[in-house]
């Protein structure tokens, strides 16, 4: 481990390879590969406190989406509520464990974990330490993105109800309108983050 | 224009700090001095691994468009849906937007996905030098509309979860939606394999 030379000054594009200095940006400006053409960063200003501020409010958005019925579905007199966890649940009770869990970890458990890791990493920042399991949650943060999949969930809740409203009358839960809100921040969380923001943080710079 | 691999700097996987790393003997790996990943110039083995996701993924495409995905019984009446039929009777129905919606997603995104993929794959073991850009954009684009293609596993759960209505209503998934979503997966693998610094290596080599 030690004994490696490394370059914080230097910066080489995740695409192409391409070796560039580290650009320094003001908020709003956007560092492009001069070779292949993908973003290598964007200039954030103040990444923990809006970062914070955001997941810390998706947070407790995604416990409201999850505790109460989503939506309502009601034919012939009778009607069934669904919570945003009874498909993966029925889905395991109908013996479709692989799809029960892929549905669980994309829709619920990546955006939670993901979440978590960004509030416990941006509330660190702001009380100004530097705890041993950051580097640890920065890189879980970046791998969960992928497969963090609130919007594509929502795109699913509009493709069903039209499936379903010549059959049916559909009714939104309270839960509906929390998990739009929720789409929302946890983008706004995921867009004011900035991985190299939190490295250089811990490599003992300011953040501001 | 240089890359980092000739100057034998490894960029770390984990936190993006380039890393001269020492010309390697076997069995010796290079850690990150920030954040304590392995180091390495490329990503490991990325052509047999992105192969491996890829052929599995043209395994499971045949099963998750022949077999039924999901059954809507109304008052003991129904058949089951595979991928292609759900798009069509929703077509028939009036729903067109949603039909190509639902066509997009699960039927063309996986295709063209695969079919990019498995040439992108191509090009870098012939190690050819034709527009490296334009091969780069692609590859990102694929990798950013993988995720989409989730959709129909998710419209699945979510008829599966309201319409359990015994007597009149009930919507059982079926086990294409199992091969569907294991391809969407594989395919959201074999691009997180896919290194597209290959591309540009050959360059290297002119200059």
């Amino acid at each position: 481990m030690s004994g490696l030379v490394h370059r914080a000054s230097a910066l080489a594009c995740p695409s192409c390879d391409l070796l560039l200095a580290q650009p320094s940006l003001a908020p709003g400006e956007v560092a492009t590969c001069t070779r292949c053409g993908a973003i290598l960063a964007r200039g954030k200003g103040d990444v923990a406190q809006k970062t914070f501020a955001y997941s810390v409010a998706s947070l407790i958005l995604l416990v409201v989406a999850t505790s109460f019925p989503f939506m309502e579905y009601e034919l012939a007199g009778r009607s069934q509520i669904a919570r945003l966890s009874t498909g993966v649940t029925q889905l395991y009770a109908d013996g479709y464990w692989e799809l029960a869990l892929i549905v669980l970890f994309t829709s619920i458990l990546a955006p939670a974990v993901l979440l978590l890791s960004l509030a416990s990493i941006t509330g660190a920042m702001l009380l100004r330490q530097r705890f041993r399991w950051m580097p640890t949650l920065v890189k879980l943060a970046t791998k969960l993105k992928a497969w963090s999949m609130l919007e594509v969930f929502l795109l699913a809740i509009a493709v069903s109800s039209i499936k379903l409203s010549q059959l049916a009358n559909i009714a939104e839960g309270p839960s509906l309108y929390a998990f739009v809100g929720l789409i929302l921040t946890s983008s706004l969380a995921l867009s004011s983050f900035e991985p190299a923001a939190v490295w250089r943080y811990l490599d003992g710079e300011e953040s501001r | 224009m240089t890359s980092a691999r000739s100057q034998n700097i490894a960029c770390c996987h984990g936190c993006g700090l380039p890393t001269e790393v020492p010309q390697l003997e076997p069995n010796y790996v290079a850690h990150c001095p920030r954040c304590n990943s392995e180091l390495h110039l490329r990503v490991r083995n990325s052509l047999s691994r992105t192969w491996a996701f890829v052929l599995a993924a043209y395994f499971m495409y045949l099963p998750a468009n022949l077999l039924p995905v999901s059954t809507i019984i109304y008052l003991d009446d129904g058949q089951p849906d595979t991928i292609m039929s759900g798009v069509i009777s929703l077509f028939q129905k009036g729903d067109a937007p949603i039909a190509l919606v639902l066509f997009i997603a699960s039927i063309a995104v996986p295709a063209i996905k695969l079919l990019i993929l498995t040439w992108l794959l191509v090009t870098v073991k012939r190690r050819s030098r034709w527009k490296p850009r334009d091969r780069t954009v692609l590859y990102r684009a694929i990798e950013f509309i993988g995720r989409w293609s989730m959709l129909d596993v998710f419209v699945i759960s979510i008829l599966v979860a309201l319409v359990q209505l015994q007597a009149i209503a009930t919507v059982y998934a079926g086990p294409g939606a199992v091969a569907f979503c294991a391809v969407v997966v594989l395919t959201m693998f074999a691009a997180e394999t896919f290194d597209p610094r290959l591309m540009w290596d050959p360059l290297e080599e002119d200059s």
